[in-house]
């Protein structure tokens, strides 16, 4: 059988067909991803597939999700690649959907009611199932979703303190996302420390160019996630501001003269890295300018705040944990980005974490699995490229059985 | 008024507590104090019950958020600083219009005194920028978007009380934690602010009974795009919500701090520790560990509570309370054996900080 599988960034669309078979891991008859979707700038915008050993790169204007899907669709349909299922991401399902769900149109009429829940990322989901439809219209295709993955959550940490009936009717609660890749990370883990996770505290920090967040992970199950009701919360991301006083809103709206969306705009795509150096929203960007330049001293807060940020979360969700067995990082650049991994390893041996600082510097192309912890550290430390595609593609599996 | 007389010692201080104003005149080891519900009139009712108000020497007003402008601990009045606190409005205008007015009158009413003002955000101005700062573009962090803390007058006395419990280098770090009806947690280094639970406002951070506590900010946004308007929300996150809010209860601190029955309040017990825990942890991991917990309150059984339930709850690093068979002392070292971290209990008192600093 083979799974053709969509996985929407907020500026990629990555996309896979696994072979799946009935034993083994399924293989890959084809990889592609198109880059830099729907953003203006000096670097145009491309897409690139790999198939039969063969990579090819073409540099093209696409403007949106719903184009860089139809690109990918026609490059399979031309090849005359079979594709029996098409599985998507779906990043915030809501109180709607607990787990991986058919595309019928009963789901897809719940698929259109979580648009609100993550503004960003899931109507870019939705174009591009639209466009499955339009491109495969007899091939079935599923939905899966980040959030199912934190729904084992306790009230402790999902719940907001806000008046019962306003909770009740706006759903508020936090959500949590990334969960295919902390589903991933949590899996791989134990089989690379060879130890079964129950019993096992993981805090496992998924660090990307776009979205970043961190999560408190025991016995396999999520206990904590630093994103919210929103991405926008939690840690300080490329763009996103991540934690910040509620009444602040507020504030800026009333004493500034903000428009409502002008300011949740500003917050979600002008925040975070970008906001605070004023200059770039990419981390590596950003750590080369500040050592000297003009930019040296807004580079050093913004990679000052970056650090501190996620060393608080590791430190809070240690704390809940009670203890630390398990330090991982991944994603672009939890799994590339030895100097920020550093960084954020220093001063830690409060609760057990011992960097092992030449292990470190060897990781940093982001393919393959590392421990990087010295030989007396109480927490293993751990690199490991995710694999959500792979994710989406085992759930479908799943469905279809 | 005490029946006494030493002249050239008496002191007025004032604390906004909304929607009242709580007072306290102090001569010498006597006192009297109270407090009006904040309305026109309220300066006369507070000098007819101090009566020989020709005796009072010195004034002193806390101001809950110094904003910008206010950047000391204690600030002697001058028309400049009453700028300042104009100025200071907008961060936090029902409380610290409270101090204002209180201000303006009395100093009209006694302009050959000295009057001073108290921030409670000063402590915070030395946080460091990582941490002070909010991830938002330049020109709102220029603008004064930033965290300014809380509880700075509490935090700093509670570790310079702990501190001469703990002599000789016993004290370092310290996770300072008031509890109370704002509890929230501040890491102190060395006697210098690294973090605090408290953000822009007291909203961040911890919940308490009738506000918030962290929520994502998305939330406000949805309110708005419903047709609330700002003072709706402000009202709903500050004074609507909480663990009253939650529960539709009207408990006290003290019985979920405490949670020993009822489902509702074990409820509400959980997310009230959970929150605390994570501040802990989040204190520890950026001072790079701790050697010292205060806790700190105006009332000692609350205390005694909160330090038996944290003892329960925390897991690592692990906290053993020494067992007292009688009450606890105003400061009082709480350590028990084997305990990860010192526990000092400093009984706050922010009338004696300020009655300290009164200088007549």
């Amino acid at each position: 059988m083979n799974i053709l599988v969509f996985n929407c960034g907020s500026s990629s669309l990555t996309y896979k067909i696994f072979e799946a078979g009935s034993s083994g891991s399924p293989g890959i008859a084809l990889s592609g991803k198109a880059h830099r979707v729907g953003v203006k700038g000096a670097v145009s915008s491309s897409i690139e597939n790999t198939h039969l050993g063969v990579t090819e790169k073409t540099e093209i204007a696409i403007n949106n999700h719903g184009d860089a899907a139809a690109l990918a669709l026609k490059l399979i349909i031309n090849r005359a690649i079979p594709v029996d299922l098409v599985g998507h991401r779906f990043v915030h399902g809501g109180e709607y959907f607990k787990s991986s769900a058919l595309l019928n149109a009963a789901t897809l009429k719940k698929l259109k009611l979580c648009l609100p829940l993550a503004p960003i990322h899931n109507p870019i989901s939705l174009e591009v199932i639209q466009k499955t439809t339009e491109f495969m219209p007899s091939v079935g295709q599923y939905v899966v979703f980040d959030s199912a993955f934190h729904s084992t959550i306790p009230p402790e940490a999902y719940t907001y303190c806000l008046p019962r009936k306003v909770i009740k009717k706006f759903g508020f609660r936090k959500y949590g996302f990334h969960g295919l890749s902390y589903s991933y990370i949590t899996t791989e883990t134990a089989r690379i420390l060879q130890r079964p996770v129950k019993g096992m505290k993981i805090v496992a920090c998924h660090l990307g160019t776009g979205g970043s967040s961190v999560a408190a992970i025991a016995n396999g199950k999520s206990l904590d996630n630093s994103m919210g009701y929103s991405p926008l919360t939690g840690l300080v991301m490329s763009t996103r501001s991540g934690d910040l006083d509620p009444l602040l809103a507020v504030y800026i709206m009333y004493m500034y003269g903000y428009r409502s969306h002008d300011l949740l705009d500003i917050l979600n795509k002008k925040s975070g890295l970008l906001g605070v150096s004023g200059f770039s929203s990419d981390i590596t960007d950003i750590l080369s300018r500040a050592r000297s330049g003009v930019h040296e001293i807004q580079s050093n807060l913004a990679v000052n705040m970056y650090v501190h940020r996620l060393k608080k979360y590791i430190g809070a969700y240690t704390a809940v944990l009670g203890g630390m067995d398990a330090l991982v990082f991944t994603d672009d650049i939890g799994a590339k980005n030895a100097q920020i991994r550093q960084k954020i390893c220093e001063n830690m041996q409060w609760c057990g974490v011992e960097i092992d600082e030449n292990a470190n510097f060897r990781e940093t192309d982001g393919k393959k699995e590392a421990l990087i912890n010295t030989k007396n550290s109480k927490v293993k430390i751990l690199v490991i490229p995710t694999k959500e595609e792979l994710v989406i593609c085992l759930e479908g599996m799943r469905l279809v059985k | 008024m005490f029946g006494r007389n030493e002249a050239g010692e008496m002191k007025l201080m004032f604390c906004p507590d909304k929607p009242y104003i709580r007072w306290r005149c102090e001569d010498g080891s006597l006192y009297k104090e109270g407090g009006q519900v904040f309305k026109q009139g309220f300066q006369d009712s507070i000098l007819k019950e101090i009566e020989e108000v020709k005796d009072i020497s010195g004034v002193g007003y806390v101001l809950f958020h110094g904003g910008m402008e206010i950047e000391e601990e204690v600030t002697k009045v001058s028309d400049k600083a009453i700028k300042a606190v104009e100025k200071s409005i907008a961060f936090l205008p029902e409380e610290n219009n409270i101090t204002l007015r209180a201000l303006k009158y009395f100093r009209d009413k006694f302009p050959y005194i000295p009057h001073f003002i108290f921030s409670d955000t000063a402590f915070f101005n030395k946080l460091p920028e990582m941490a002070s700062a909010y991830a938002v573009p330049q020109d709102l962090s220029k603008n004064g978007i930033r965290r300014y803390g809380g509880y700075g007058l509490c935090h700093r006395w509670a570790y310079e009380r702990a501190l001469q419990k703990l002599p000789g280098g016993g004290m370092k770090k310290a996770i300072s934690i008031y509890v109370g009806n704002r509890t929230n947690v501040a890491a102190v280094n060395n006697g210098k602010p690294e973090e605090t639970s408290i953000g822009f406002t007291s909203l961040e951070g911890i919940p308490t009974l009738r506000s918030c506590g962290d929520i994502d900010p998305t939330i406000v946004f949805q309110l708005k795009a419903e047709g609330l308007s700002f003072e709706d929300i402000n009202r709903l996150l500050t004074d609507r919500s909480g663990f009253a809010g939650l529960t539709g209860a009207n408990p006290n601190i003290k019985d979920i701090a405490g949670a020993k029955s009822g489902r509702l309040l074990d409820e509400t017990a959980n997310i009230y520790y959970y929150s605390v825990i994570k501040q802990i942890g989040s204190s520890l991991s950026v001072m790079g560990g701790a050697d010292t917990l205060i806790v700190t309150s105006e009332n000692k059984e609350l205390a005694q509570v909160f330090i038996d339930s944290l003892c329960r709850r925390l897991k690592f690093p692990k906290l053993k309370e020494r067992k007292k068979a009688s009450a606890m002392a105003n400061v009082e070292n709480m350590t028990g054996e084997g305990s990860a971290l010192n526990i000092i209990y400093v009984k706050y008192d922010m009338w004696q900080i300020m009655s300290e600093k009164i200088k007549v």
